[in-house]
């Protein structure tokens, strides 16, 4: 049996996306700007226009807010840098949270070189931000408060829409990375005064390499890529319109379907939460209730994570880990850090995240497997 | 993942030390000596998969030879017997062999705690 638990690295390309992306690299391979005197381009225009009006209707955005990128980091570079840009003379500040995706904190260290300053408030044991703090340290001089709205190891969901009432109140932009989220809870960008929005087609069943920025109508931003005029002179390059169109219709089954699968992964979760209870020394990570249904952070007392991992490997079981001596990040978690584990119990820590492909049959394996492995690690490690 | 020789020597003649907290890692060797010839060699470990199997590698590798011969042992050893680690995993396996030669060192300071 092979389970793959590690949808929040990736997911598998839904059949139904697949199939309707197929096409537009064969017989509709056309560049839909030159719509104007081709109409199979005319078509794949059309075609990626409802992929636009997808994305909108799942976030409650308007057609013309939303820009295809290239997936989630250049969503989240494009939100910082476009909007830093625009600020280079007066510089002034960003607010973030240092349990931010690797894109959001290595795309604040390099504006932070151009001169800006970059603040991060402090996230509780549940890696949860508490709006009053942003409350006290928003000054005149921030421009951007960019904070995630569910975070990917640890499966916490940010307080956003207290957040972005805070940013709206003091004129400021809010930016969220909403990779994690998108198409597996909830998003409505004018409920919680969301401007900038960062997704990522392969994270909800869609291609990869494709994503999209959320830019609410009247904010400023400067262009990502200088070229050939596309997205509205904003994002030049070639549309990927396979990409595109495969991004729109992962959208459209999750809005039809998200309801059905968050129940069935919740039921698949809550049978591996049943048995870990009865294992001692099993901590779940993140916030208790406000989390993402997928997403299972566990540290293991007297289990290192790289050889549960590898144990699991060996049959057949795809978990991550946030910490491993082999890894190319060689350092432990910052977000596991940053929560307040030690270098030691983010060494434990191991990462499981469901999906809508997963079986219960599955679930009672891995149960199976991953209980056997922690009594024989256990019984292998010094007392 | 199948580690041989893996638990406790009650009466061990000798019994060594390494950790690395920081990584999760912990390696406890026990020897059993007759004649200066390792007659057992057993460990507990907690680590990443490259310090379980060098530590079960050196139990299988340095039963019924001599402590003479098991003081010999270097990173050569693992490099010999794994191939070629990367630098991190290298230092993970390395925590099997500061064990293993605590263990002996205890052993010729007649089974104290090797200080």
């Amino acid at each position: 049996m092979y389970v793959y638990l590690n949808n929040a690295a990736t997911t598998k390309t839904d059949g139904r996306v697949l199939f309707k992306m197929s096409k537009y690299y064969s017989e509709l391979f056309e560049n839909p700007m030159t719509s104007n005197y081709s109409p199979l381009a005319k078509n794949v225009e059309d075609e990626m226009e409802i992929s636009r009006e997808n994305v909108a209707k799942l976030i409650n955005a308007k057609k013309e807010e939303i820009y295809f990128t290239s997936g989630g980091t250049e969503s989240d570079n494009w939100a910082i840098k476009g909007t830093a840009l625009l600020n280079w003379d007066k510089k002034g500040e960003i607010i973030s949270i240092p349990i931010e995706h690797m894109a959001i904190i290595k795309t604040l260290e390099t504006v932070k070189k151009w001169g800006f300053d970059i603040k991060f408030l402090p996230v509780d044991k549940y890696g949860m931000v508490d709006p009053e703090d942003l409350k006290k340290i928003i000054t005149k001089k921030t421009f951007l408060v960019s904070i995630m709205h569910a975070n990917n190891e640890i499966g916490t969901i940010e307080p956003i829409e207290e957040i972005g009432k805070i940013c709206k109140e003091n004129g400021v932009l809010f930016h969220t990375d909403a990779v994690q989220s998108a198409c597996h809870i909830d998003i409505d960008v004018n409920k919680m005064n969301i401007d900038l929005l960062s997704i990522s087609a392969h994270k909800f069943y869609g291609p990869k390499g494709v994503g999209a920025l959320y830019i609410r109508k009247g904010v400023d931003i400067y262009p990502f890529m200088d070229g050939g005029h596309q997205e509205n002179e904003l994002r030049s390059g070639t549309h990927n319109s396979p990409g595109i169109i495969g991004l729109g219709e992962a959208v459209r089954i999750a809005m039809e379907e998200m309801e059905e699968e968050k129940k069935s992964i919740l039921f698949m979760k809550k049978m591996i939460e049943e048995r870990i209870k009865k294992i001692e020394g099993i901590k779940i990570n993140g916030h208790p209730e406000k989390r993402l249904p997928n997403n299972l952070s566990l540290t293991i007392d007297r289990v290192n994570a790289e050889t549960m991992l590898t144990y699991l490997a060996i049959n057949g079981i795809i978990v991550s880990a946030g910490a491993a001596c082999s890894a190319k990040e060689k350092s432990p978690s910052h977000v596991l850090k940053a929560i307040g584990l030690s270098d030691e119990l983010a060494h434990n820590t191991i990462r499981i995240s469901l999906g809508k492909f997963n079986l219960v049959k599955e679930i009672e394996y891995f149960n199976e497997v991953f209980e056997y492995g922690v009594k024989r690690f256990r019984e292998m490690a010094p007392k | 993942m199948n580690p041989r020789n893996v638990g406790e020597i009650e009466d061990a003649d000798g019994i060594g030390i390494s950790e690395s907290p920081e990584k999760s890692g912990k390696i406890i060797f026990y020897i059993k000596v007759k004649d200066n010839i390792l007659i057992d060699i057993k460990y507990k470990v907690i680590g990443c998969p490259s310090a379980i199997t060098s530590s079960s590698l050196i139990s299988e590798s340095f039963k019924d030879k001599s402590i003479d011969d098991a003081l010999k042992i270097d990173t050569n050893f693992l490099k010999d017997n794994l191939g070629n680690l990367p630098e991190d995993v290298l230092e993970c396996a390395k925590l099997s062999i500061v064990s293993f030669r605590n263990a002996i060192k205890t052993y010729k300071k007649g089974g104290s705690d090797g200080n």
